[in-house]
């Protein structure tokens, strides 16, 4: 881990060491557990489903990847106690940011679109229809958040994510050989088939997401961490993002295992909970259902909030629960916004529900390039971030891993736009 | 005659003849008697970047520098660095509009020519700054007016605003520090809490212990442990002696024992006595909740020596409405209000002037019970024994409120 080099004295690892990690600990476990949510569970479950285990092996470059990103952005956090669309307008003044944060709005309405979709997808397998589902669940995280009871809940949600430690033991289960296992998540394998193209733009663009630079650097801020503690920071956001692509490793290998032999194709959510069927027999719908609501409410909970706070941020408009509806009103517009909307297109009947998951796509799409841009000259800002700066290895490695992102979000966009060159090939 | 800053970025340079020269790069400031004010300007010329002093500059205007000089006779010089830069380092900075106590961004900045001078007089926080740079003034405008809308200007003069740096390792914005110095802790406690912790630490080395005290009590919980915990343990244990000893108590509680025992090491022994006393109660107990700053003279004592040990003493407590009277043995005996005392004569004996019933609460008494005992007899400070009898603080209505809107987190 290139990024665990560092200069800063650190403690031994003592009794205090533990009770300050405890204290800093959390923005990159959380952001990670957001990382798995409807539009991630759907994504690892069709790669193990329809490839079996030839995706295995890009989880460990992807996990490097996540690290390096989310460690930059955590580092910047730290160090200069601003938010990622602070720094944004600050150097590169109102246009730039008013155009990231209108994308950012725009792919973030999908993604909330994407998780209320989640809900109606889960609750469907108790036979519980939409249309009461939905509006139930978009005024409860409304509420939740306004309320401010948000804090206490997140540590429930937290725990349910131990949810996924089901598809770790339906995985073990289910792989009765572990070394074809092993070997495929070392060995890379390529293709350079349209559908196997598409579906590795769509791993990495659901793994590494716009929204999560800025929802980890506002959370280490949020939390006060200061740059000497930072280095236990690192721990957490090294810790989470292993977390994520532990899950992701062990729902690949419960559908390759399970559903990939059969050849059966996943349309439904139902489809999908096979995959936990040699842990919960007849109960993996149920299982499967009730792990998809909690990351899909979890993260509904997360991204509408988080956008409005870096949009009211980066435009300098009063951002925060603890202001009334008068004095913050671009808060709370663009955050009711972006709830009502995100739930309101999922029941629009015959909505265009397609069509918004995809111009989603697209704006996350042409986001991350930006992003990661933006990121890198900020993070290797002396004047911003003194000591802090990327080292030179650091460096070269993310140039070329935004450079080799931003071919396959490039890709990932002129698919989406033009679908027929991928099926040309 | 006021120009904004916008209007100035990227303008074109031209000289005496009115040959093009290159494009306003930024605007050099320095404090002037009042109000910054412009000491020069970069000119990005195609090949290199040139500082010009303002005394070259003939007009300044919407769009358009002129100077008094032909390109050939100027004497470049390279930019002055550790200078103010009114885009660089200000537009889109943060800042504090300490009039509304309340964080903002600076959308544009106002120039205003006095004399031969041109001062920043203001800062453009509004919306029509936000359009005017995204090049949409004229549209919003047009909205504006055909939907009849009331859009404020949104400007705030330089006196009202302090803004923060951009760069918080190079200090440059010194004049902001004494405008929120002379802020009410109150709003700045809700100020700091969107600061980073850079900034913050600034803060602190402007205000003195006695202000950094005030802030830390009216900020959150949390914010409290952060700056304790942001400052210099030394300076630290400075700022818990001048606070109360009960909020200091209270703060000290929140941190992690180890560190909370280090600060308290390094206070003054009596100070660090007082703290330890009050850490020892339960927390929700009246012992938690007291003060140990009120007055208190013996119950033999005759109205005149209360008041000339008053003179003398001078003392600056937290509950100061009442006189609490103790016997030999330090218990509670009575309580004479200062307005009973300016009533009395002088030779009356205190005891005398105690009321019949003395309501108390126990040191360990849940806060429960402290509130109804305020809430029903309508008290505006409550004592509190030990299990002795003995008087060891008092409570003051003011305790009961924080703790009634204290967020119920955890």
């Amino acid at each position: 881990m290139l990024a665990l080099k560092h200069r800063q004295a650190r403690g031994t690892f003592n009794w205090q060491t533990i009770v300050l990690f405890l204290s800093v600990i959390g923005p990159g476990i959380i952001t990670a557990n957001v990382d798995n949510d409807a539009g991630g569970i759907t994504a690892y479950s069709l790669a193990g489903a329809q490839f079996g285990r030839a995706f295995l092996w890009t989880l460990i470059p992807i996990t490097v990847a996540l690290v390096i990103v989310q460690e930059m952005s955590a580092r910047m956090g730290a160090v200069t106690g601003k938010g990622f669309s602070d720094l944004i307008r600050e150097r590169f003044g109102v246009r730039w940011t008013f155009y990231i944060l209108l994308a950012l709005f725009f792919a973030n309405l999908g993604n909330t679109c994407a998780e209320f979709s989640g809900v109606a997808a889960s609750l469907e397998i108790f036979g519980v229809s939409k249309y009461v589902s939905v509006p139930l669940v978009a005024a409860f995280v409304w509420w939740l958040v306004v309320k401010g009871s948000y804090k206490r809940v997140e540590k429930i949600f937290l725990v349910a994510c131990l949810f996924y430690v089901t598809y770790v033991i339906s995985g073990v289960m289910a792989a009765s050989h572990w070394a074809p296992v092993l070997k495929a998540t070392v060995t890379p394998t390529w293709s350079f088939k349209s559908d196997y193209i598409g579906m590795l733009i769509g791993v990495i663009g659901t793994t590494i997401a716009p929204w999560m630079q800025f929802y980890i650097q506002s959370s280490v801020v949020d939390k006060r961490i200061q740059a000497k503690d930072y280095w236990l920071t690192r721990w957490d956001v090294v810790i989470g993002c292993f977390v994520t692509d532990i899950v992701a490793f062990f729902i690949i290998v419960a559908c390759a295992e399970t559903i990939f032999p059969h050849g059966i194709a996943v349309n439904t959510a139902k489809d999908a909970a096979l995959a936990l069927k040699p842990l919960a027999g007849q109960w993996a719908s149920a299982l499967f259902a009730y792990g998809l609501f909690n990351a899909s409410v979890f993260a509904a909970s997360i991204l509408p909030l988080s956008t409005a706070y870096s949009i009211c941020e980066g435009m300098g408009w009063e951002s925060g629960v603890d202001h009334t509806f008068q004095e913050a009103p671009m808060f709370y517009g663009i955050y009711t916004g972006l709830i009502g909307l995100g739930a309101a297109l999922v029941l629009i009947p015959n909505a265009p529900l397609i069509g918004i998951m995809y111009w989603s796509q697209v704006a996350n799409g042409i986001l991350l390039p930006f992003i990661l841009i933006f990121m890198l000259l900020l993070v290797n800002r002396k004047r911003l971030m003194g000591e802090y700066v990327n080292g030179p290895v650091l460096n070269v490695v993310s140039w070329a891993l935004t450079a080799f992102l931003i071919v396959i979000t490039v890709a990932l966009v002129v698919t989406t736009l033009f679908p027929s060159l991928l099926g040309a090939h | 005659m006021s120009v904004f800053v916008s209007y100035l970025r990227r303008a074109p340079v031209r000289d005496h003849a009115g040959r093009r020269i290159g494009v306003v790069k930024d605007l050099v400031v320095h404090q002037g008697a009042t109000l910054p004010e412009i000491e020069g300007v970069v000119v990005k010329r195609p090949r290199d970047l040139i500082y010009i002093p303002f005394q070259e500059l003939e007009e300044v205007e919407r769009g358009d520098v002129r100077l008094r000089l032909d390109e050939e006779r100027l004497r470049p010089s390279p930019p002055p660095e550790d200078q103010l830069f009114l885009l660089r380092d200000l537009l889109d900075a943060q800042v504090v509009d300490t009039t509304g106590a309340k964080v903002v961004r600076v959308n544009d900045i106002v120039l205003t020519t006095k004399g031969d001078h041109l001062l920043v007089s203001g800062l453009d926080i509004g919306p029509w700054g936000l359009m005017r740079r995204m090049g949409w003034a004229r549209l919003f405008a047009g909205l504006v007016r055909i939907l009849g809308l009331k859009v404020p200007e949104g400007i705030v003069s330089w006196d009202n605003v302090a803004p923060f740096d951009k760069d918080p390792s190079m200090v440059q914005l010194t004049v902001a520090q004494d405008k929120l110095v002379r802020m009410h802790p109150a709003d700045l406690a809700e100020i700091i809490e969107e600061m980073g912790h850079q900034q913050r630490q600034r803060l602190y080395e402007g205000l003195s212990d006695a202000q950094l005290a005030d802030l830390i009590e009216e900020s959150d919980p949390d914010m409290q442990t952060s700056i304790l915990t942001e400052l210099e343990p030394e300076r630290a244990a400075d700022v818990l002696e001048e606070m109360e000893p009960d909020e200091a108590a209270d703060v000290l509680q929140d941190l992690p024992d180890a560190e909370a025992e280090a600060l308290i090491e390094l206070m003054t022994p009596d100070e660090a006595a007082e703290v330890r006393q009050l850490l020892t109660y339960e927390e929700d107990t009246a012992g938690a909740m007291m003060t140990t700053s009120y007055l208190s003279v013996s119950d033999d004592w005759t109205v005149q020596q209360a008041v000339d040990w008053f003179r003398v003493q001078e003392p600056d407590v937290e509950i100061m409405a009442y006189f609490y009277l103790t016997d030999k043995a330090g218990k509670l005996s009575g309580v004479v209000s200062v307005r009973r005392i300016l009533l009395a004569q002088p030779t009356v004996r205190m005891q005398d002037l105690s009321p019949p019933v003395l309501y108390s609460a126990n040191a360990d008494s849940s806060s429960r019970e402290v509130t109804e005992l305020i809430s029903r007899y309508n008290l505006t400070a409550l004592p509190v024994e030990d299990a002795h009898g003995k008087l060891v603080g008092v409570i003051s209505v003011h305790d009961v409120l924080d703790r009634l809107l204290e967020p119920d987190e955890e």
